[in-house]
């Protein structure tokens, strides 16, 4: 590997060094954007959209802060993407190690295989394709609006995602321990209570840390299924920008708060999240 | 509490429930039974009520009283609120704009003399119009009442109520130019105007009122520095001020909606009459008008009198130029005025839209309350409308634009708002039109006529271009 032999030689030395040079640039790329709304959501009002935009704020001002809580519902609008994107998650979790620990299982199925591919299949649609009929089925059965509802179809549309990163972690478990729980009595529920399940926590962990991103950055389905008292950040957010204002100042505030979580989250299960992303690369 | 049941399909028509309901308040057991009601199942569900489930089918049963626990528990909201939303009115507006303001100001008293209460449901601009749809699609409306951009009538038309006789003959006369027709299809009045707009020309007082400014444009042009009014006056006039780290101008190039409508302007102005579908539905790009104006967006570019990123610009970015100095005029929404004075303070002039060779025109930009088809609230909701006509000045007071005559009229000579005059002015003009009513209309605006625009001020040729786009909207019309 590259950096067993750092130090090696000045030659090592010199593509060491480059290396860091690019992986800073890279770096930088990414985060710019970010940083760049940061210091933003610091600067007055009337700076966020100058003409010649400065990197750093020239005055420091927490008057967006103060006119994103003062001109909108964001504490409300916080809640319901929290309760939302958790909720989800745990239904997803529930029922997805369910159906692919089962799946994982019984791998041998045709029947199993052509449901996974389908499954697969109905991840594949764009989400703004199923989204409108979803809200007329929603606001056919006068659930508009409604938080529970909004759990439940964030549910529907992440649990093929759940499925695919769940089967592969199952299929790795041996099924020597289904065979030992079944010698010591236990039946298929209780042998995956009591001995699979313990086995994959990390995995399970991780792929919830996904579902819940993939449900907290929705945009579209909030967007259609919820007005007012169900509305989450992500559309609340947009509705600084109308056809008739352009509020980008609170809006850079509410969005430095609303990535917080992630943030917070990525830092602290880094490791379920980097061993869910390879699950699966490294086989034999 | 505890409920459990079965389910069992005799046959594709009907579906029974067995539920078993121990200890479970009445009320509960007729929520659930209302909620399933509400929700249309009846006409495939029977409802059998037994004290003893089959122990046989006992896990079944455990499964199926999950999801009808779950369904009776997702009903308990809005079985409680059910006598509440009878007297409740739900309006869908954009989020953060003048319709919510002004529906949140005027709610209490609406409230007080009917026993109505509004709920106001909100909605970013790109989902008001997907929600509509669906709604009218599906032959439910979830919403009473809408605010809804004129653009939006030929597609939604058939979920609207006809709101003709809500307002009585005195009433509509009061009404601003073309806000009539632009909410009327197939004959049917589907919406009670709340506001108007158009483009006026803003521009900086302070540099035309410039002794210098007016010494040195009158040696190089001939003629007095004057706000402009004709084509060739305002193409002279940004040339002038393009000078200090200042554009006289911007035309809107970005890609959309905004640059098909600042170029269709310049053609009214030219002399186009049924803007792009001329009569029986056939496009007339053909008219010299439409290249002409094009012609014309592509001097102002070869002058460089238009800040060189124009192809990203639209309306709020050029305004916001305007807004920091950087740009001496600019032709836009008459409701910036009121922004561009509070930046800038009295150094901001109002006039009407520049004219072509066919006098002044420009295109309106008109809102409308509308009432849903499938309301059931029909009556409340049209006496809604009366009283918010009757609250026209709010939206002048908080967008600066309205839509009755006698609202503009007090508000003319208010030295805060100098633009309304500008506004009256154009919405007056003779070549002021609608954009046509066609339920094609995003479709051409967006796939046809913004990339013959951009095409266009990037150097394509105006003529092959034009043709082509022609050619893509009889195909599209069929």
């Amino acid at each position: 590997m590259f950096h067993e032999r750092f130090g090696r030689n000045k030659s090592d030395n010199f593509w060491m060094i480059a290396m860091y040079v690019l992986a800073g640039i890279f770096l930088l790329a990414f985060v710019f954007p970010y940083l760049y709304m940061l210091f933003s959501s610091f600067k007055p009002s009337n700076e966020v959209i100058s003409v010649n935009p400065t990197f750093f704020p020239e005055r420091w001002s927490l008057e967006n802060y103060r006119s994103v809580f003062q001109t909108s519902d964001i504490g409300t609008n916080f809640a319901n993407s929290f309760i939302a994107a958790l909720v989800s998650t745990i239904i997803c979790l529930l029922l997805g190690s369910l159906a692919s620990y089962a799946i994982s299982r019984t791998a041998v199925s045709r029947f199993s295989n052509f449901l996974l591919v389908l499954v697969l299949c109905l991840k594949m649609i764009p989400m703004s394709s199923i989204v409108v009929p979803i809200y007329g089925l929603v606001q056919q059965f006068g659930f508009y609006d409604y938080l529970p509802v909004l759990c439940i179809v964030y549910a529907g549309v992440n649990m093929p995602f759940v499925l695919w990163m769940m089967i592969s972690f199952f299929k790795e478990v041996p099924v020597e321990l289904d065979e030992a729980a079944a010698v010591d009595g236990a039946g298929p529920l209780k042998s995956f209570i009591r001995v699979i399940l313990p086995v994959v926590t990390p995995s399970l962990i991780s792929t919830g840390i996904f579902t819940f991103l993939l449900a907290w950055n929705d945009f579209l389905v909030a967007l259609l299924l919820t007005s007012s008292d169900a509305k989450t950040v992500p559309v609340a957010l947009s509705e600084f920008l109308t056809s008739y204002n352009l509020d980008l100042g609170p809006m850079t505030g509410a969005a430095v708060l609303f990535s917080f979580p992630v943030i917070i989250i990525s830092f602290f299960l880094q490791r379920y999240l980097v061993s869910g992303m390879l699950a699966g690369s490294v086989k034999g | 509490m505890q409920i459990c049941g079965s389910v069992r399909e005799k046959s594709f028509t009907k579906l029974h429930i067995v539920v078993s309901l121990k200890n479970i308040c009445s009320p509960f057991k007729l929520c659930i039974e209302q909620t399933l009601k509400s929700q249309h199942t009846t006409q495939y569900a029977s409802f059998l009520v037994t004290e003893k489930g089959s122990k046989m089918k006992h896990k079944m049963q455990t499964l199926i009283s999950v999801v009808v626990t779950a369904a009776a528990v997702l009903s308990l909201a809005a079985c409680g609120s059910s006598s509440a939303e009878s007297k409740t009115l739900s309006i869908l507006v954009e989020g953060g704009g003048p319709a919510e303001k002004v529906a949140r100001s005027n709610a209490a008293e609406f409230e007080k003399e009917t026993g109505y209460k509004i709920n106001i449901d909100t909605s970013p601009y790109s989902g008001l119009y997907d929600k509509l749809k669906a709604e009218t699609d599906s032959s439910k409306a979830t919403h009473d009442l809408a605010v809804i951009d004129v653009l939006w009538f030929p597609a939604l038309a058939k979920g609207l109520s006809s709101v003709d006789g809500v307002l009585s003959s005195s009433e509509e006369s009061d009404l601003m130019p073309q806000l009539k027709e632009g909410g009327t299809i197939d004959g049917k009045l589907l919406g009670i105007p709340t506001w108007t707009n158009a483009k006026i020309l803003l521009y900086r007082k302070d540099l035309f009122e410039n002794e210098a400014n007016k010494t040195a444009f009158k040696e190089q042009y001939g003629y007095d520095l004057k706000v402009p009014t004709t084509w060739a006056e305002y193409r002279d006039t940004a040339k002038f001020f393009t000078k200090d780290d200042m554009y006289g101008t911007a035309i809107i190039g970005q890609t959309g909606a905004d640059s098909v409508t600042g170029w269709l302007e310049f053609a009214t102005q030219a002399g186009a009459n049924n803007l792009v579908l001329g009569k029986g539905n056939k496009p007339n790009l053909g008219d010299k008008a439409y290249s002409q104006a094009l012609d014309y967006m592509r001097d102002l570019v070869k002058d460089g009198s238009i800040p060189a990123d124009y192809l990203s610009l639209g309306t709020s970015e050029i305004s916001n130029m305007f807004n920091q100095g950087k740009i001496a005029m600019q032709l836009t929404w008459a409701h910036f005025y009121l922004s561009s004075a509070e930046e800038l303070g009295d150094k901001v002039g109002a006039a009407p839209m520049i004219a072509g060779s066919a006098g002044v025109g420009a295109i309106p930009g008109p809102w409308y309350e509308v009432v849903m088809k499938n309301s059931k609230k029909q009556d409340i909701a049209k006496k809604y409308l009366e009283f918010m006509y009757g609250k026209n000045e709010g939206y002048m007071e908080t967008l600066g634009v309205a839509a009755r005559k006698s609202v503009f009229a007090k508000y003319e000579d208010n030295a805060k708002y100098a633009h309304v005059k500008a506004l009256e002015t154009t919405l007056a003009a003779k070549q002021t039109q609608n954009r046509p009513a066609t339920k094609m209309w995003t479709e051409i605006e967006t796939e046809i006529l913004s990339p013959l625009v951009q095409n266009s001020l990037k150097g394509a040729n105006t003529k092959d271009e034009l043709s082509k786009a022609q050619q893509s909207i009889e195909d599209l019309l069929g």
